[in-house]
């Protein structure tokens, strides 16, 4: 609180930044080890000293479990600002970007190490650019894990069961979905926020918020039109830093099992109407979420058979990257995700089935998948 | 991803767009297109006939240079869409927005009104 002139008090916020250095560029080169788990970073092992072994059990420095580590796996030796890896007579070998490596190799910046199962990525940084990257990675880190947080829990039982696989990029890509039901009612949506980054993840968690606590004002949430109208309105892309996002919204009576539904530029459901048995595109049409003011969103409705079993997902279930050579697009997609065995299983299923056509590489896109099961 | 913007006609301009509209692709070239474009008179007719991918932020960068066209009263339309961009567009009706035609020619007769 502070006084001013006319004697009158006033409220007044200090924003303190951190003091940000001045001093002239540290040419230093810092070394580490990224340790991934699907692509994602999970654990970062500086290489300070000029050696460091990898191994099932300490003495390691870096210990990864699991049968395919040998005892004493492989060893990285720095010599001024270059990094070379030798395997040490492991049984399963050590893998540089796909490679068995068959002698010392020099690691080049991003090169991806396979021990066993696991991966481990070599990033060579300016000492700057190592603390900046760290922030950053703190920060999507912090993002992810409050977007995880708001992700409703798999369905086991009930008239509507649901299964689900999410993985986020590393960059997170502003995927984010959910689905409650209120009597005999069940709604469901997905979502997709353009771009990538903390931004992307933080717009996404304000729609599932909004979702959340139905802060649609005057809008039924039965009437998927106006649903997505309401949300066109609030999230005007002008108003929300040029971000738009694309969206399918459904709700199931559960009485008559008639689905009415509606989309914003998303990816059109699939619907899977015997177990093990073809799909089929649920048409719809409608402007990206934010891009286009006043646009009329128009509702569909199916009336869905006893079994019937719904898939849902984003961009990075069925767009690759340009490298892949493997036709891929929604025949593939859909015999991944509707093949025959645990329904459960599909988004999984879909899952590998797109990281083994990405060589094992991080996606650039969130992956998300959802399959609601009737009966 | 690269563009070129060209004079067409009288009173309108062809911005030529070549690579994929990818997240990469599109970070290389947004700012600058925009700029650009606030800089340039008229109607614009945006070529797509070398662009074989449109992600969610290639779809934005169109959005946003319709809307700067349309800030300054003149009209946009497409042309040489690929037909897998082209179901994207649809989907997400963005031909609401952004016209396509079938050829340059048809595409200025658009702009013209």
């Amino acid at each position: 609180m502070s006084e001013r002139d006319d004697g009158t008090e006033t409220e007044r916020t200090m924003i303190i930044r951190a003091a940000v250095p001045t001093g002239p560029v540290d040419g230093t080169l810092v070394h580490a080890l990224v340790q991934e788990a699907d692509g994602t970073p999970i654990q970062r092992h500086p290489l300070d000293g000029t050696t460091l072994v990898v191994g099932r059990v300490a003495p390691a420095a870096i210990v990864l479990e699991g049968s395919a580590v040998s005892r004493r796996h492989c060893m990285l030796d720095r010599a001024g600002d270059q990094v070379t890896l030798m395997d040490l007579g492991s049984t399963n070998g050590t893998f540089v970007d796909g490679q068995r490596i068959q002698e010392p190799v020099v690691l080049a910046d991003g090169a991806r190490i396979q021990v066993g199962p696991h991966t481990l990525r070599y990033e060579r940084r300016r000492r700057e650019e190592a603390h900046a990257a760290a922030s950053l990675a703190s920060d999507i880190a912090k993002a992810r894990a409050y977007v995880n947080a708001l992700l409703p829990p798999p369905i086991t039982e009930g008239p509507v069961r649901a299964a689900w696989t999410f993985q986020p990029s590393a960059s997170l890509g502003g995927d984010a979905f959910g689905y409650q039901r209120d009597g005999d009612w069940f709604s469901a949506y997905i979502l997709d926020v353009s771009g990538h980054g903390v931004g992307a993840a933080m717009h996404s968690v304000s729609i599932m918020n909004v979702m959340r606590q139905r802060a649609l004002p005057g809008t039924d949430p039965h009437e998927p039109a106006s649903v997505l109208g309401a949300l066109n309105d609030m999230f005007d892309m002008d108003k929300h830093h040029g971000m738009y996002f694309t969206m399918w919204y459904g709700v199931l009576n559960i009485p008559t099992r008639r689905l009415s539904y509606a989309t914003g530029g998303h990816h059109p459901a699939l619907l899977q109407v015997a177990a093990g048995g073809a799909a089929q595109a649920l048409p719809g049409r409608g402007a990206g979420i934010g891009t286009m003011p006043g646009f009329r969103y128009r509702t569909a409705t199916v009336d869905l058979p006893a079994d019937a079993r719904l898939h849902l997902f984003s961009d990075g279930a069925v767009e690759l990257a340009e490298d892949v050579r493997e036709p891929w697009g929604m025949p593939e997609v859909t015999a991944a995700l509707c093949g025959p065995g645990d329904w459960t299983l599909g988004p999984e299923r879909l899952y590998q089935r797109v990281r083994a056509l990405s060589g094992q590489r991080p996606l650039d896109d969130d992956f998300s998948v959802i399959t609601l099961q009737l009966g | 991803m690269k563009y070129e913007i060209q004079a067409l006609a009288p009173g309108a301009s062809r911005i030529v767009l070549v690579g994929r509209a990818d997240a990469a692709g599109v970070d290389l070239i947004e700012t600058s297109l925009s700029a650009q474009l606030r800089a340039t008179e008229g109607n614009v007719v945006i070529d797509l006939t070398e662009v074989p991918f449109m992600g969610s932020l290639g779809i934005r960068m169109l959005i946003t240079l319709a809307r700067l066209t349309a800030r300054r009263s003149a009209r946009i339309a497409m042309t040489g869409v690929q037909p897998q961009v082209l179901e994207v567009f649809d989907t997400m009706a963005l031909l609401d927005l952004i016209p396509h035609a079938p050829d340059t020619e048809a595409a200025l007769a658009l702009v013209a009104g």
